[in-house]
């Protein structure tokens, strides 16, 4: 898992005290506690009957009851197919963004990464809005054009199907990721290769291109599968109105009154272990990719000329994106002026209306945005530190046991934000930290959830960062942190910032730990938007999901201008 | 599961004809600002919900506490509760809304603590059973 950039010993000071020892323990500590104690509250819960005796009672209960049984089936059926949904359209659009000359290459990557920043739940509401069967836009617009009866529907967004859609509208982005990245790393000199030798571009595509991205594209198939069997927000909003459950919905009821906690941790249990051994799974099949990176001198990668396929190809792109993107974002402005949410807006239905309520009467509104920035910068600052030092310490092989603290940062990516909020809940509620119904449990879970990839994050800008400069510093006789904090601060500035934004858009988007965690006073945006969702107020979701959105956007437009200048910068001393 | 006040909007945004639980006052703001719809009283009877009103025992400030309740159970804020909320009142000076069924005509359905107490489980596991949420 950690590869080191150097093996350049790491010099000790012989005289003097050097703080970081103890200063390394303690964030040791702090990460044991963060997900070591919720962790092992849930497994006590999950094995123990209400008078505190061991019992496997609970789990029986889960496989017996249909009740509890059909929502594991149901969460299975919905992963695996959200799963093959997004390779089936996110490793081909890789592909043509990384390796074709299709026009709009940099737009379409900007647009898949607004779906990938769009909150799930939100689009899911926005999809209510597009494809409820009888006040759905694009049924209306079916009806109209068709001139079908007024009873009769295109689209049903209640549904399964509906549900798998959605889904995957918000989950494919990550497949892509996956791949296109691949493919950019991948040299194009073994394509060069299979064309010298004679072989087709077919040819070469199905023995040279493909086999080298099916490890990408079989890794982003995990994480869509975790993601799909993971999320709370969609599966919330259209399967509970559709009349079934999933495994998160069906915890996220068990808390509802009155309690079972025993069996909500039961049920936490199974997606819990499902998700370690997928991201097993996950690791060795990237694991395998070593041999895709092959030979010293890379070219660039070979582009495909797609000649007059190359505006049918961005079309279907576009097409594609439609689904996250436009429709969505169009539906959710038209409900944010329209006196009604599912008429479109005219010059008779045309309402400030909505915007007035949101900002000036609901009060609700100021405290969630309140609470949502204070948490976000909070768990911005407090997860950058964190995965600063942790990340330090595994590159820099500082202390002994630094693997240790490399696996820990790393494990939360194991728990699903509804099992952690579960967790939480059982830690948090009693002696000696009662912590419920404050904002620091909260901040505790984000901080939690974000930390895999922020520690990634930092854990390559350290690589890049080449030890040398730090010994020299240490040679002249600057402790450890004067030369972490002279030397390596300053050139590690811009990623930082970048992690800081993309833990602050985490925030924001999070839903599933959220809704276990909060109370009336602790109430974030995102668990208000879902609050007015079970109350039916679309107009006011559109706005507040707006604004969720347009605070995003600012925060990675910000973030992308910050490594685009660090980038030119780094260009100029190269 | 989802909260009542969702029927009644499905209604306005077209998405449902008829909602058979969901509260009444939304579908009066509704009728009142001039939608299409109309509340029907079943003749079986229908349930009245109880809007509970007290000060806790270690409320922060109790005489404050003490003023609102006095002031909400005063003719005039029953009978804004009544204008505006579309709510019910039961005080004697408090008047019903003309175009409103007035609640004396309609046949209310009492609420069974006990029952609910013995039996909530096994309605709920039934009602799980019948709509599978």
């Amino acid at each position: 898992m950690t590869t080191l950039a150097s093996t350049a010993p790491v010099a000790r000071r012989r005289f003097g005290f050097d703080l970081s020892k103890p200063v390394l323990l303690a964030f040791a500590l702090i990460l044991c506690g963060l997900i070591v104690m919720p962790l092992s509250w849930l497994v006590y819960y999950a094995f123990t009957d209400k008078s505190g005796a061991f019992t496997v009672g609970n789990f029986y209960r889960l496989v017996s009851d249909a009740a509890y049984f059909d929502p594991l089936l149901t969460t299975f059926a919905l992963a695996t197919l959200s799963a093959l949904i997004c390779c089936a359209v996110a490793a081909p659009m890789g592909w043509l963004v990384a390796r074709t000359d299709m026009p709009l290459r940099r737009t379409v990557r900007i647009l898949v990464t607004a779906s990938f920043v769009t909150p799930p739940f939100l689009g899911a509401i926005a999809w209510e809005l597009l494809a409820a069967p009888n006040s759905g836009l694009l049924n209306q617009l079916y009806r109209e054009i068709t001139g079908a009866p007024p009873d009769s529907h295109l689209l049903n967004i209640y549904s399964f199907a509906g549900l798998v859609f959605v889904i995957s509208c918000y989950t494919f982005p990550y497949v892509f990721v996956l791949v296109a990245n691949a493919l950019d790393r991948t040299p194009g000199d073994l394509e060069d290769a299979s064309a010298i030798l004679g072989g087709s571009t077919w040819d070469t595509a199905r023995r040279i291109t493909i086999p080298l991205a099916l490890p990408a594209v079989l890794a982003g198939a995990l994480v869509a599968f975790l993601q799909a069997m993971t999320l709370f927000g969609s599966p919330a909003i259209l399967a509970m109105p559709a009349g079934f459950h999933t495994i998160t919905t069906k915890i996220w009821s068990l808390f509802q009154f009155p309690p079972k906690p025993e069996l909500a941790a039961a049920a936490s249990l199974p997606l819990l272990v499902l998700t370690v051994m997928l991201l097993r799974a996950e690791q060795m099949v990237l694991g395998r990719r070593g041999y895709s990176v092959v030979g010293g001198k890379n070219s660039e990668p070979r582009i495909v000329r797609l000649g007059g396929w190359r505006w049918v190809m961005l079309a279907a792109a576009l097409a594609v994106l439609m689904c996250p993107v436009f429709l969505p974002y169009f539906a959710l402005l038209n409900a944010s002026f329209s006196k009604i949410a599912s008429h479109l807006v005219s010059p008779g239905n045309f309402t400030v209306q909505n915007l007035h309520f949101v900002f000036f009467e609901l009060s609700a509104t100021p405290l969630a945005l309140r609470n949502t920035f204070i948490l976000g910068i909070m768990a911005a600052t407090c997860g950058t530190i964190l995965a600063l030092v942790i990340s330090y310490v595994t590159t820099r092989k500082a202390v002994s046991g630094y693997r240790a603290l490399g696996f820990l940062a790393t494990a939360p990516a194991a728990i699903p934000g509804i099992v952690l909020g579960v967790g939480l809940f059982f830690t948090y509620t009693r002696p000696p930290f009662v912590l419920y119904g404050t904002l620091w449990i909260l901040l505790i879970a984000f901080v939690t959830l974000a930390m895999p990839a922020a520690y990634q994050q930092m854990q390559s800008a350290f690589r890049s960062v080449h030890p040398e400069l730090e010994d020299a510093s240490r040679i002249l006789g600057a402790t450890r942190l004067r030369a972490l904090w002279q030397i390596t601060a300053p050139l590690l500035r811009t990623s930082v910032i970048a992690t800081w934004c993309f833990i602050f858009v985490g925030v924001i988007r999070e839903l599933s730990a959220a809704i276990m965690l909060f109370t009336s006073e602790t109430k974030v945006l995102s668990v208000l938007i879902y609050d007015l969702n079970e109350s039916g107020d679309l107009a006011a979701i559109s706005v507040l999901g707006l604004l969720m959105l347009v605070i995003t956007f600012s925060v990675v437009a910000l973030a992308n201008s910050l490594r685009g200048r660090n980038a030119r910068r780094n260009v100029a001393i190269g | 599961m989802q909260s009542a006040a969702d029927p009644p909007k499905k209604i306005a945004l077209g998405e449902r004809a008829v909602q058979a639980d969901g509260v009444e006052y939304i579908i009066f703001a509704e009728k009142e600002s001039g939608q299409p719809v109309e509340p029907v009283y079943a003749t079986e009877g229908t349930p009245l919900i109880v809007g509970p009103n007290g000060v806790f025992k270690a409320a922060p400030n109790p005489n404050a506490a003490r003023l609102f309740q006095s002031f909400c159970f005063r003719p005039e804020c029953q009978q804004l509760c009544i204008n505006i909320g579309g709510l019910r009142s039961a005080h004697p000076q408090a008047k019903e809304k003309p175009g409103r069924t007035p609640l004396s005509q309609i046949k209310l359905m009492k609420d069974d603590p006990a029952a609910v107490l013995k039996q909530g489980e096994e309605l709920k596991a039934h009602y799980v059973k019948l709509f599978h949420v």
